[in-house]
C-alpha cells in the first residue's frame, strides 16, 4: 500500500538531493518560504478558531435552540455543550502547535540546506531531508486537525450529525492519504 | 424513543471516535508495513518509522 505521505516523503529527499548537488539556493529558500507561508496562515487561523471557541464556552448562554433542534437523538445538557466546544478548541490548539513546529523546522531547513556539507558535516542531504521531513509531518497533523473538525464541529448538532460527518471525513480522508 | 438521549450520544460518540480512530490506526500501520514493491521502486531501503518512509 502506498500512501501521500510516503510519496510525497521521498519527492521530498530527491528534492534536496537535486537542490544540493545542483545548488540552486534561490529556488529552496524561495519554495521554503512558501511551505512557512503557509504553516504561518494556517496557525494563525488555528490560534484565532481556539481562543473564540474558549471565549464562547465561557458564554453558555448563546447555546444556540438551532443546536438544538437539529439534535434529534442526542442528550441536551450544557455541560456537555461546554465539553463539545473545550474539545473542539482542543483540536484546534493542537493544529496550531504542530504548524507551529512545522515553521521551526522549515525554517531550520532553509538554513541548513544552503550550508556546505565540508564546512558543517551535520548538513548532508539525509539530515536535511529528515528535518524537511519532519516539518512535513507536523503539517501534515496540523491539517488533520482542520479535518477533524469537521465531526468534532457537526458534534454541536448531535451525535448523529457527528458519525456522519466521521463516515463522510473518513470517506474523503481515505481518497486523499492514498493518491498525491 | 428506544434508548435514553443520555445513552444515545454517548453510543454515538463512541462509535464516531471509533471509526476516525480505527481509520488512522490502519494508516499507521500502513505506514510501518512496507512492502517490498515501494522499496524496490524508490530505490530506497525499507524503514519503519512513521514520517520517515511511511507507506
Amino acid at each position: 500500500m502506498t500512501t501521500a505521505v510516503g510519496l510525497t516523503n521521498h519527492a521530498r529527499r530527491a528534492w534536496v538531493q537535486h537542490i544540493i548537488d545542483k545548488k540552486r539556493d534561490i529556488l529552496a529558500v524561495q519554495t521554503l518560504r512558501n511551505w512557512v507561508m503557509a504553516s504561518t496562515f494556517l496557525a494563525s487561523t488555528a490560534i484565532l478558531i481556539s481562543l473564540g471557541l474558549v471565549a464562547s464556552a465561557f458564554r453558555t448562554e448563546i447555546t444556540s435552540s438551532a443546536t438544538q433542534a437539529l439534535n434529534v437523538f442526542g442528550h441536551p445538557s450544557e455541560t456537555l455543550w461546554i465539553i463539545k466546544l473545550f474539545a473542539l478548541s482542543s483540536l484546534f490548539f493542537y493544529a496550531f502547535f504542530n504548524f507551529t513546529l512545522s515553521i521551526r523546522y522549515y525554517n531550520h531547513a532553509s538554513l541548513l540546506i544552503n550550508v556546505p556539507q565540508d564546512l558543517e558535516p551535520s548538513s548532508s542531504v539525509d539530515a536535511v531531508a529528515l528535518i524537511l521531513n519532519h516539518g512535513a509531518l507536523h503539517y501534515t497533523l496540523g491539517m488533520r486537525g482542520f479535518y477533524l473538525a469537521i465531526p468534532l464541529g457537526l458534534w454541536l448538532f448531535g451525535p448523529f450529525w457527528m458519525l456522519g460527518g466521521s463516515v463522510l471525513t473518513v470517506f474523503v480522508l481515505y481518497r486523499l492519504d492514498r493518491e498525491v | 424513543m428506544l434508548l435514553k438521549p443520555e445513552f444515545t450520544e454517548i453510543g454515538l460518540t463512541l462509535l464516531s471516535l471509533g471509526v476516525l480512530f480505527f481509520y488512522h490506526f490502519q494508516l499507521y500501520q500502513a505506514g510501518t508495513q512496507q512492502p517490498l514493491d515501494d522499496c524496490r521502486r524508490f530505490d530506497q531501503p525499507c524503514q519503519t518509522r512513521l514520517g520517515a518512509a511511511h507507506y
